[in-house]
């Protein structure tokens, strides 16, 4: 490559820049950032392109996916080491951070005046347009959507929390009563039952004086009639 | 005559028997055979649950819940096998020390059944209230007896080549991170890796019990959930240790070293799962030992940069492990006050801190010896976060150290080689 042309792609490449850092700084919106300290900055947020993208190179079927995300649409985002996570009102978009495009490494907030400089990698969570901030969606349950692959999930679609899970509805309680009370099974359906009575320890003779005394009859009982007949 | 005396008998032991019967049923219940008299069993579609008359219904409808919650969510929906027939459960009537257990009983055929013990209310609630991280009766015995079926689960695969449970470094730290998919909010597996959290280089990862569920949380949230959990299972039944995570991850094109350096940085970074909890946690333990500098894993060595060149090669505080778990183990760091660096166990962490108080660019250069297999990343605190400055390398040039209250380097390593190292600071490019 010639002198010029080398030129002409480095001017072509710094008016690019100009371009992607304009659109973004042009972009600002209003968020809340908290870091992975644990530290909360409110303000006026530039260094996200008006329109975010994840590529996927590597899906399981067909070509490159790739996915759009107005960033007017975004609620929530996520940086969740390694990964990032972006909420939006019907959807939730996962994918590492280096398959994201339209991100800068530096984010800025700027409030009354004051600018912090944040890098995105410091950043825990970003809440747009006033909404608080909220737990991340653990919907590990069959989807592995929380996967280090980018896709997307159609959140509208059935989110199956794990939470739910622990409210799953069970089969009603079947409850046999005491064993040496006998009986039927009772099904209590909910109903706490009564504690059996307790059971005598005083003030009667020991179990195996009577359990001897139990077979004596018994025996008795078997070998009489059987000697009678003979 | 015979067939009369054969009636005459057939009827006389069949009435001595009912009155046998019922004389010993009336002797039981009258005569106090506690053990009998006092057991009450509940049964649900998969379980079968034993306790003493007198315990709280409530409670016991607890456990019902959690378990069969934990076959819902484990066999339902994660498709994980196990036995056909319904488990049997214990809920205990005098503590034992632990909040549930588990074992196989074996018949005279040879066929194994999976019992469950769980911990009496009183001591659950007891257990609950001691956890440094705040859980709620109902939140322990969600996470308890999600904990035991799992161990039903892994006994299972065991029994059919899909799993072993006598590789114990999937045992403990698989059950105790599946937790946290039964019970989010419980955090049981947090308080249960203060060991981890403190000395991260303590002992080999796959060494751990309870404290490594923390690792495994990481993975189920990061890497594939209890699918991922599930194929580290089954490739315990062919391949030991390290080289079973090997092959579980092989698709996606990890070994368990990549997946354990992701770890490493995300512990040093604080944006591990559950990241504001073991902040709560932390806050807890600076408040407690009155040390407002304490970051977590704990910095082994500490220096200045002071823009002229330094050597870092012996450790230079004391862990705080020894305070806060109450003991005087020296694999916790107790007494290792001038001990040369090294990371002394495979799949520990190591954290070497240096204060900038130059604005000289830095050069960080670790030596060690090529033998080992070392993970380096490099983090810098700003603002009380931290950044990444370098995820590998073991020369890392920082243009302006000035602009960070603290770099750290974070350090681990495979298996091979002893972990001796060196960190030198001089002026940068």
């Amino acid at each position: 490559m010639t002198a010029k042309g080398t030129r002409r792609v480095l001017a072509s490449l710094l008016v690019a820049a100009v371009l992607v850092g304009l659109s973004m700084a042009g972009n600002a919106v209003t968020v809340a950032v908290k870091t992975n300290g644990g530290h909360v900055l409110q303000g006026t947020l530039s260094g996200l392109a008006p329109t975010l993208r994840l590529q996927d190179p590597t899906p399981p079927v067909g070509p490159a996916a790739q996915f759009d995300i107005p960033l007017a649409s975004i609620e929530q985002m996520w940086i969740n080491f390694p990964r990032v996570v972006i909420e939006t009102a019907d959807h939730v978009i996962v994918g590492p951070y280096s398959a994201f495009a339209g991100i800068a490494q530096l984010l800025r907030i700027e409030d009354a005046g004051s600018v912090t400089e944040v890098p995105f990698a410091a950043v825990q969570a970003i809440a747009f347009n006033g909404a608080a901030f909220h737990a991340l969606p653990r919907e590990w349950l069959g989807r592995d959507w929380l996967n280090q692959r980018g896709y997307v999930v159609n959140t509208t679609a059935g989110a199956v929390g794990a939470a739910a899970a622990t409210e799953a509805e069970t089969e009603p309680l079947i409850v046999s009563a005491p064993l040496a009370e006998g009986g039927d099974e009772v099904i209590w359906n909910g109903t706490p039952p009564a504690a059996p009575a307790p059971t005598a320890s005083s003030g009667e003779l020991p179990w195996w004086v009577l359990l001897i005394g139990v077979a004596v009859v018994v025996a008795l009982f078997l070998f009489l009639p059987a000697g009678k007949g003979a | 005559m015979r067939h009369s005396l054969e009636g005459h008998n057939l009827k006389g032991w069949g009435r001595g028997a009912s009155v046998l019967v019922a004389l010993v049923a009336a002797l039981t219940s009258t005569a106090g055979v506690d053990s009998h008299a006092s057991q009450v069993r509940t049964e649900s579609k998969h379980f079968v649950i034993t306790y003493k008359a007198g315990t709280s219904f409530d409670y016991v409808q607890l456990v019902q819940r959690g378990l069969e919650a934990a076959y819902d969510l484990f066999v339902v929906r994660s498709a994980f096998a196990t036995f056909p027939t319904t488990v049997e459960v214990i809920i205990l009537a005098e503590g034992t020390g632990s909040m549930g257990a588990e074992y196989l009983e074996t018949d005279d055929a040879g066929n194994s059944s999976p019992v469950i013990e769980i911990a009496p209310e009183a001591f659950m609630q007891a257990a609950a209230d001691a956890t440094s991280t705040g859980l709620s009766l109902t939140e322990a015995v969600l996470s308890t007896t999600a904990h035991e079926f799992f161990h039903v689960l892994q006994d299972y695969a065991s029994l059919n080549g899909a799993g072993d449970v006598s590789e114990a470094a999937f045992i403990e730290p698989l059950a105790t991170a599946v937790q946290e998919i039964a019970a989010p909010n419980a955090n049981d597996y947090i308080d249960a890796a203060a060991d981890l959290l403190l000395a991260p280089d303590a002992m080999s990862f796959l060494n751990r019990g309870y404290d490594g569920g923390l690792f495994w949380v990481f993975v189920l949230d990061r890497y594939g959930g209890l699918n991922a959990i599930r194929r580290v299972m089954k490739a315990s039944a062919t391949y030991d240790g390290s080289q079973a995570i090997d092959h579980a991850f092989a698709a996606e094109g990890f070994t368990f070293l990549d997946l354990w350096a992701k770890f490493a940085i995300a512990l040093a970074t604080n944006t591990l799962p559950d990241a504001g909890v073991i902040a709560k946690l932390l806050a807890s333990w600076r408040s407690e030992l009155d040390l407002p500098g304490l970051y977590l894993p704990p910095a082994l060595a500490v220096a200045d940069w002071t823009g002229a060149p330094a050597i870092m090669d012996r450790v230079t505080e004391t862990s705080p492990a020894d305070a806060l778990l109450g003991t005087s183990d020296s694999a916790l760091g107790a007494g290792l006050l001038g001990a040369q660096l090294r990371v002394a166990h495979p799949y520990g962490i190591d954290i070497v801190s240096i204060r900038p108080r130059s604005a000289a660019p830095l050069a960080i250069a670790v030596t060690a010896s090529a033998a080992t297999d070392f993970r380096i990343a490099v983090t810098g605190r700003r603002g009380g976060a931290w950044e990444l400055l370098s995820l590998s390398g073991r020369e890392i040039d920082v243009p302006s150290p000035q602009r960070y209250e603290e770099i750290r380097v974070i350090l681990t390593r495979g298996e091979t080689g002893d972990g001796s190292y060196t960190v030198r600071l001089s002026t940068g490019p």
